[in-house]
């Protein structure tokens, strides 16, 4: 008879000092999020270390993201919080409200926490891609650290410029006149400067579309500060794929089927 | 780089063999890289890789090497059109079918002198998602197992119909239903034994109506009712037919903007 127990993962050395990687995953109900959920949780799983904060879009936690959760195989903190309905107009910055409320859990946690526990934080949605070498990468941010992100901008990839080991510039194809002209995949930022920033969140008053990446990093460092990753910025370890919407066209009004599957 | 590394391989468990067609496009990195991430979890996976290409390229051959899977590395290219007398008519092969009979080609040849492992033969497309429950219920697939995909047909999901008595005895679908294999690549395993068995059987070339591709192979190998429905009796979705959005690269121009050799 076939088990559907996954066999345990090949030991590791132990990593007892290892930054935990924090990663926050806005998320919301449609037909492809369980898909999406699935092959990221795969990806994360082959991660040590790696502490997945995953936020609904939702006014209350879902049942199917809750029983995924139940069965992710790694650390995973749900949480939810419904966008306002007049935020969810084309054009504006989306899924600002579930990423702060990924920060504002860190930093309610680590208010009794011993201040040293070292960890890197970084905002992973749900259908991009991400190499295991990336995490390799973000693990020894100090402060906030910057690579390149691969099909963006309406280019092949878009990168820091790096000149002597630090951040010069901004290679994109979209307003390369912003202050951190970068992707939100683009980035993480070290636990501590996330609890020595408190008031550090992503913005909807004044924050033009396009710039909610620009303007959270204002908040907590300068472009002198980046450290780049990936070689000096010039291997794309992680691409904003994005998923086609699914052709739901046979799917009956009536008569629907006699079981409830979940998909 | 410590990368990760599959779980050992075991000389009791029946081996997966997957074959993957692949061909050159902005997301093959991205596609190839989260089905590596998948498949790194599964027990004795060997990954076929085919590529739809004259010559096995750099960023696949890299990719695999890196990747830390037990791999074989493929290429054919499929013809645009082909020479038949003296003109030239376009070629209907649908994408896929070469790369995919190449690789049970590899298959039949590797074991033609050694008595092959316990095991099934899976057609994993690069853009697919696939959980890891999916695997272990193939594993044991005693002749030709199947199960629903999401997202196909234009519905949430097809799915083989099974009887109470547990045997398939029709096709859930809204898109001819009355295919002989009303099912999509995604959602039957064969068993390697069977594979062997049949040397003839592959899939059609030519002439195939559109949803018939899976019945070009199936047919020669079994009949409706010897197939093993799996998935908690077809009730389960463990394999979604996901696609990936062409990305948009209007900034590219026309002489290309980035840097050829940044691999993407």
């Amino acid at each position: 008879p076939a088990s559907v127990r996954v066999p345990p993962p090949a030991p590791r050395r132990p990593e007892a000092a290892l930054p935990t990687i924090y990663a926050i995953t806005p998320t919301y109900s449609r037909p492809v999020q369980k898909a999406e959920l699935t092959r990221l949780a795969n990806t994360f799983r082959q991660v040590a270390r790696l502490h997945w904060i995953l936020v609904e879009d939702a006014a209350a936690r879902s049942e199917l993201v809750s029983r995924f959760v139940a069965g992710a195989g790694l650390p995973c903190t749900h949480l939810h919080v419904p966008t306002p309905r007049r935020y969810k107009r084309p054009g504006l910055p989306r899924a600002t409200e579930q990423r702060n409320a990924g920060l504002a859990w860190l930093r309610q946690r680590h208010q009794h926490l011993p201040p040293q526990q070292p960890g890197v934080l970084f905002f992973a949605d749900d259908d991009n891609t991400y190499s295991l070498e990336l995490f390799q990468e973000m693990r020894t941010t100090r402060k906030v650290s910057v690579w390149p992100v691969g099909l963006v901008g309406g280019r092949r990839y878009e990168r820091p410029v790096v000149e002597n080991g630090k951040v010069v510039g901004w290679y994109t194809g979209w307003r390369a006149d912003r202050p951190f002209a970068i992707d939100m995949a683009g980035f993480a930022v070290s636990l501590q400067v996330i609890l020595s920033h408190p008031k550090a969140v992503f913005k909807r008053r004044g924050s033009q579309p396009g710039m909610q990446e620009s303007d959270f990093l204002k908040q907590i460092t300068t472009v002198e500060e980046l450290e780049p990753k990936a070689n000096n910025c010039t291997k794309v370890l992680v691409w904003h794929t994005r998923t086609e919407k699914v052709n739901l066209a046979n799917e009956p009004k009536y008569h629907l089927d006699t079981v409830n599957i979940e998909v | 780089y410590v990368y990760s590394r599959p779980p050992p391989w075991s000389d009791t468990l029946p081996t997966i063999f997957v074959i993957t067609p692949t061909y050159t496009r902005p997301v093959q990195k991205a596609e190839l890289t989260r089905l590596a991430n998948t498949f790194l979890h599964v027990q004795n996976l060997h990954w076929v890789v085919v590529e739809d290409s004259p010559r096995r390229t750099n960023l696949v051959s890299n990719l695999l090497e890196k990747a830390g899977l037990n791999f074989t590395h493929l290429n054919v290219e499929t013809p645009k059109s082909l020479k038949v007398g003296l003109s030239w008519i376009p070629s209907h092969t649908p994408r896929g079918t070469l790369q995919r009979n190449l690789g049970l080609h590899w298959l039949r040849n590797s074991f033609s002198n050694t008595p092959p492992p316990e095991g099934v033969v899976y057609f994993a497309d690069d853009d697919n998602t696939y959980s890891l429950e999916l695997f272990e219920e193939m594993r044991y697939t005693r002749r030709v197992s199947v199960w629903p995909v999401a997202f196909v047909g234009g519905l949430r999901y097809e799915s083989p119909k099974v009887s109470p008595a547990g045997k398939v005895v029709g096709w859930k679908t809204v898109f001819d239903p009355n295919r002989p294999f009303a099912i999509d690549m995604a959602g039957f395993a064969i068993s390697i034994k069977l594979i062997l068995e049949k040397p003839q059987a592959s899939f059609k070339l030519e002439g195939v109506k559109g949803g018939y591709q899976e019945t070009s192979l199936l047919k020669d190998l079994v009949t409706m009712d010897g197939l093993e429905p799996k998935a908690a009796n077809c009730t389960k979705v463990l394999v979604w037919h996901t696609r990936t959005e062409r990305p948009t690269l209007v900034n590219e121009g026309k002489r290309g903007f980035t840097d050829p050799r940044v691999e993407v």
